[in-house]
């Protein structure tokens, strides 16, 4: 399968298709469904040093080709994950990639310590482990009244740089469409050490309970996610491509194969599906079987011949 | 992709679809439905939508639904050879109590509106068991519960929008119920089971450590409707009242034999992935969060956070 390799800080992935965080859990559950050997990796969902409840009251609604979201960042804590679910994960056969979140700089420090940690004592006894962290800065400041760290550089700055101090793991950044500056973003996570950066992550959206008169949210906003978002994804993809030497990950309602070559045109090392993945269970397999299929249609022998040609 | 076999309509706005092929799973599970769209892009709903199993018919999976929104609309529209997209059975459903101890067991089942249809096979299942059957205005699918059980009088209907089906049932004669319809019926059968205090906690065991078992019972008796004074030294034996002593001997005796019966209900969520991926379907239960679509969504009465299990 050396027709899709690509690379991402050093490792080596044996395509370009990675699961999206939050949307195909730690991977249990879909490798009942097929078999998810076949794909280049998984981002497990977001993890915070803490265990987190998530949001009450709905967390879900549709949208025209999308859908909001409001989980807010339920997961078992790392602690857990490390001891219950990444045994499991690691078996599947992808790379694992561990998405970390945290309410403020000391917490996302001590996670990323914590994963890096483990990793080096599985290494050492010879077991797989998490072997890449996406740094999801989407996450709320609180001591900033909530508004996302990646909204604005100079306060998604010192959290990168902390995380890059604290880890010698593999380190992509997962960027949010809310940016002020996409583009400035990207380049400060190159400048501060990143390995890669990941994009984008859900919109900030809404969606108004007529009848009762209020968000149907309790948070009021939620995220957005599905094809609705894929030509403004694809255009930031585009953009931070062509700003930044380190790999670009792209993301953003990947629902076909074209879809994900237009990332890779776009100049996507790889790409994440996220929400396609509720729409067809077995998406990440038809994507993967289906971009080979593509290639040897067109006669082309590596990802890199089209990849940022446009 | 899997073939319609046939799309009736059995009322206004309700339709009952076979589906052929050898599609699994136990009473009270699900399936994730959608049309044969291709899993396009620009295809509405983006989302399947979750069916319950209702019978596993001579000729494939039956599927017993409510026209509700456009998703339910375009799978009515659907015709015999047509296809649609299936994927599960997911979830965990009604449980399967030891059939020698079934038979013995008093068993009711409590179906309001669409949450008749997870109900028919658990009905195929414990033959024995009363069968409450709510609706308003609209009543469907009777004619199958009373194939379904050994007596067709075990089947109770009440078809009225401005009461409850709850009426017909008196929970004290059952050591087990199993329920499906909306929240605020599965609400009032847990609290007609005793699953839910009135009164906070608090208040509840201030007051009860300060009442005799006699005041305690006339309380009972101005609090529960209809209540004789029999049933109201039942309720407050439910009540676990710390001044019940060994003097009390008629109502431990009562105890053993009208304990509140255990009661299952199945619960719902909007769904995104259907099979405890996104954690959009949790709900919080006394033991934590817990996914409807993995964990439920059938659940204890005991486990439910009754105050928090919100509308769609
Ligand atoms: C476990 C489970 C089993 C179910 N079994 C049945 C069944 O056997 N027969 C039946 O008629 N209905 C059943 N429902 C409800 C059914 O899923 C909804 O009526 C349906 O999703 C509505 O879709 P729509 O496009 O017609 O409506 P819309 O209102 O347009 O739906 C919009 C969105 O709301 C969601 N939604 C709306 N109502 C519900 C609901 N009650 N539950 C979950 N999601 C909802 C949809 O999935 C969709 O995302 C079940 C629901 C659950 C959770
Ligand atoms: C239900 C749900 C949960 C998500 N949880 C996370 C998360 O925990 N961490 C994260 O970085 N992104 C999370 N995302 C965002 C996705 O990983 C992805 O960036 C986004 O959905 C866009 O891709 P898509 O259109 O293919 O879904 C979540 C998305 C959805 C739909
Ligand atoms: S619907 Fe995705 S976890 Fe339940």
């Amino acid at each position: 399968m050396s027709l899709l390799t690509c690379n991402i800080g050093g490792i080596s992935l044996r395509n370009p298709i990675i699961m999206a965080s939050g949307t195909f859990g730690f991977g249990r559950e879909y490798a009942q469904q097929y078999d998810v050997s076949v794909l280049g990796g998984i981002c497990g969902k977001g993890l915070t040093l803490e265990p987190r409840a998530g949001n009450a009251g709905c967390r879900v609604q549709e949208t025209a080709a999308g859908m909001l979201n409001s989980v807010g960042l339920e997961n078992p804590g790392i602690a857990a994950f490390l001891a219950d679910e990444l045994d499991e994960m690691a078996a599947l056969g992808p790379c694992v990639i561990a998405n970390l979140g945290g309410a403020n700089e000391d917490e996302y420090v001590k996670g990323a310590r914590q994963l890096t940690a483990d990793y080096h004592r599985r290494q050492r006894a010879g077991r797989r482990g998490v072997e890449m962290i996406e740094l999801n800065i989407s996450c709320p400041n609180v001591k900033q009244g909530g508004i996302q760290f990646g909204v604005d550089t100079a306060m998604a700055r010192p959290i990168v740089r902390a995380v890059r101090a604290a880890t010698d793991l593999p380190l992509m950044v997962k960027l949010s469409p809310n940016a002020q500056q996409i583009v400035e973003m990207a380049l400060m996570c190159e400048q501060e050490g990143a390995d890669a950066v990941s994009l984008v992550n859900t919109f900030s959206a809404m969606k108004i309970d007529i009848q009762r008169r209020r968000s149907y949210f309790d948070n009021g906003y939620a995220g957005l996610s599905g094809p609705a978002i894929k030509p403004i994804a694809l255009r930031m993809v585009h953009q931070v491509a062509h700003a930044v030497q380190i790999p670009v990950v792209g993301m953003g309602g990947i629902s076909s194969v074209e879809d994900a070559i237009e990332f890779i045109m776009a100049g996507a090392e790889a790409v994440q599906v996220g929400t396609h993945n509720f729409v067809n269970i077995r998406a990440g397999k038809m994507l993967v079987e289906g971009l080979e299929q593509w290639m040897r249609a067109q006669g082309i022998a590596s990802l890199a011949e089209i990849r940022g040609i446009v | 992709m899997a073939t319609i076999v046939a799309n009736e309509q059995l009322a206004a706005g309700i339709f009952r679809m076979t589906v052929a092929g050898d599609h699994r799973g136990e009473m009270g599970q699900f399936y994730m439905v959608r049309c044969d769209d291709g899993y396009r892009a620009d295809s509405y709903p983006l989302l399947s939508r979750p069916i319950s199993i209702h019978e596993w018919g001579k000729e494939g999976i039956v599927f017993l639904y409510r026209v509700h929104g456009r998703g339910t609309e375009l799978l009515s529209r659907q015709m015999a050879g047509q296809h649609v997209l299936l994927e599960g059975p997911f979830g965990t459903g009604f449980p399967r109590l030891d059939v020698a101890q079934s038979s013995s067991k008093r068993i009711a089942l409590v179906g309001g509106g669409m949450g008749v249809a997870p109900l028919l096979p658990v009905a195929q299942h414990y033959r024995h068991a009363d069968v409450y059957l709510g609706y308003s205005g609209t009543v469907f699918a009777v004619d199958s519960f009373k194939k379904a059980v050994v007596h067709s009088e075990q089947v109770q209907v009440m078809n009225d929008a401005r009461r409850s089906v709850l009426e017909l049932l008196d929970t004290r004669r059952y050591d087990c119920i199993m329920a499906c319809g909306p929240a605020g019926m599965l609400r009032a059968l847990a609290e007609q089971c005793g699953y839910i205090d009135t009164m906070s906690e608090h208040i509840h065991n201030e007051w009860m450590s300060h009442h005799s078992l006699a005041t305690a019972s006339a309380w009972m008796t101005t609090e529960i409707e209809q209540t004789s004074a029999e049933q109201a030294e039942v309720h407050s034996s439910r009540m676990n009242t710390p001044s019940m002593n060994t003097s009390s001997m008629n109502i431990e005796n009562k105890m053993s034999t009208l304990q509140r019966p255990a009661l299952y209900v199945s619960i719902e969520r909007r769904m995104a992935c259907g099979l405890g991926a996104c954690l959009t379907c949790t709900v919080r239960t006394r033991h934590g969060n817990r996914r409807t679509c993995k964990e439920g969504p059938v659940f204890r009465a005991e486990e439910v956070c009754w105050d928090e299990l919100a509308h769609l």
